[in-house]
């Protein structure tokens, strides 16, 4: 396992020498990727012939919903390799994207419902997505929730890692379950064995946001993730006193 | 394994000796089904069409009231330490812990329910329906709890928050579990949702020992 190159970034000064070092260029390519594909898709991607200008709510609300089921899966993976090898970066990488995921989680559904309204005519259905994406935001409450138990990071970060575990079992089951019960959402049209089933005009603009909420997650992250070290640093020191 | 048997009986005699959570959650569950007929102003039709899915909602809450302090009050007064020292692995403990809850809180729920089916009215054909669902789906319920219950164990305020952290797990059970009891069982023939609900039941009982087994022994690192 050791023979990584990335368990090199595991020590917490390399880490933040490595942060020092790409923060600016992060910063800048959120920058350049959001302006450009936020653009693109607010004012030069075609109307959808339907939806006529409806559609464009679509480039904030299906990439924070890919945000927030990858940001799940990392740190389902980051929980695995804090349980396993018990680098204290896995844990304060748990505590801080937590949060963000949780964030993203709810600007999906928001964005979601407010796109319901007009299309649906409704806020709100009890649709296999929508529930699931409920479920989703749920478990990502009851994660940040067993952080805040105890003084002692390392042992509810490792209550936290089983839960995180736990969910990320449970999430394919979820989603299959809530399937089952109903569906009226539009089944998925980007990621297909057959290709994408939405014009190019619309997809590039749609990527590029995506590319753009990821490098603005790794922003966010950084700068939660920083605070958290010096967090334990000082916790560190008044243990010792 | 006799240690592990034993563990249950022991578990099951203190349990009904001390009349704690366990006992109590069973008449929590009775009472409220019988306060039930005041909500839907005795309408029957609407009481038939959703018994069914209020009895597995408050199977659901009777089993989060009963797995609250399923570790706890062993962890505090020392006795999960003893069986510990005494060198019995920490998933035979966990295992035996949620076989005696689910033989405690559970089997009564599932004997009665098909009677609390009769008392409402219900056509006999769903009774055996959701005999076997409930048998199939409370052990896993009572699994997932269990787990949850080991992660919270030893934090202040824990089993506070343990409903935010179990209610989401318990949804495809509460899913499958309903559909299972209203599908239509022909000769011999089992529905779909009964083989899910078995799958999963299969999955949890392998899984979750190790995982509740490993929640445990953080609290002796």
């Amino acid at each position: 396992m050791t023979n990584f190159k990335i368990f090199k970034y595991a020590n917490p000064a390399k880490f933040l020498y490595l942060c020092e070092k790409t923060f600016i260029y992060l910063v800048l390519l959120t920058i350049i990727f959001l302006s450009f594909g936020l653009y693109q898709g607010f004012f030069n991607s075609p109307e959808d012939y339907q939806q006529g200008n409806l559609v464009r709510i679509m480039y904030v609300h299906v990439p924070s919903a890919w945000m927030a089921l990858m940001i799940y899966s990392s740190i389902a993976v980051a929980s695995c390799m804090y349980l396993i090898n018990k680098h204290l970066l896995a844990n304060i990488f748990c505590k801080s994207a937590s949060l963000i995921g949780a964030s993203f989680t709810l600007i999906a559904i928001v964005t979601g419902s407010i796109w319901g309204k007009p299309t649906w005519g409704t806020w709100w259905v009890w649709d296999a997505r929508i529930t699931s994406m409920l479920v989703l935001f749920f478990l990502y409450l009851g994660h940040m929730t067993i952080f805040n138990f105890s003084e002692n990071t390392t042992k509810s970060g490792q209550a936290a890692a089983l839960l995180a575990i736990l969910g990320f079992v449970n999430i394919p089951i979820i989603k299959f379950s809530v399937d089952w019960w109903n569906t009226l959402h539009q089944p998925a049209s980007v990621i297909k064995l057959s290709g994408p089933t939405i014009h190019s005009s619309m997809l590039t603009p749609l990527l590029v946001t995506a590319l753009g909420f990821f490098f603005y997650f790794l922003v966010v992250l950084i700068i939660r993730m920083r605070s958290e070290i010096t967090n334990e640093k000082i916790n560190n020191l008044s243990f010792t006193d | 394994m006799s240690n592990f048997f034993n563990l249950i009986i022991t578990d099951i005699k203190i349990s009904l000796r001390k009349k704690n959570e366990s006992i109590i959650s069973i008449l929590f569950f009775l009472f409220s089904i019988l306060i039930l007929p005041l909500i839907f102003q005795g309408d029957q039709d609407i009481l038939k069409r959703f018994l069914i899915g209020i009895i597995w909602f408050l199977t659901l809450l009777t089993i989060i009231f009963s797995v609250e302090k399923l570790f706890e009050n062993d962890y505090e007064d020392g006795i999960l330490d003893q069986i510990y020292i005494s060198g019995i692995p920490l998933e035979t403990i966990f295992l035996a812990k949620s076989l005696s809850i689910w033989i405690i809180t559970c089997l009564p729920i599932i004997i009665l329910s098909p009677l609390l089916l009769l008392l409402f009215n219900i056509q006999t054909e769903k009774l055996a329906n959701i005999f076997i669902s409930l048998l199939i789906g409370t052990p896993i319920l009572c699994m997932i709890g269990a787990v949850t219950s080991a992660l919270v164990l030893g934090f202040n305020k824990g089993s506070s928050i343990i409903s935010l952290i179990t209610l989401p797990l318990y949804i495809p059970v509460l899913i499958f579990g309903i559909e299972a009891s209203n599908s239509e069982i022909i000769f011999n023939q089992i529905g779909q949702e009964f083989k899910i609900l078995i799958g999963y039941l299969l999955i949890v009982v392998a899984v979750s020992p190790w995982i509740g087994g490993l929640a445990l022994r953080l609290k002796y690192r």
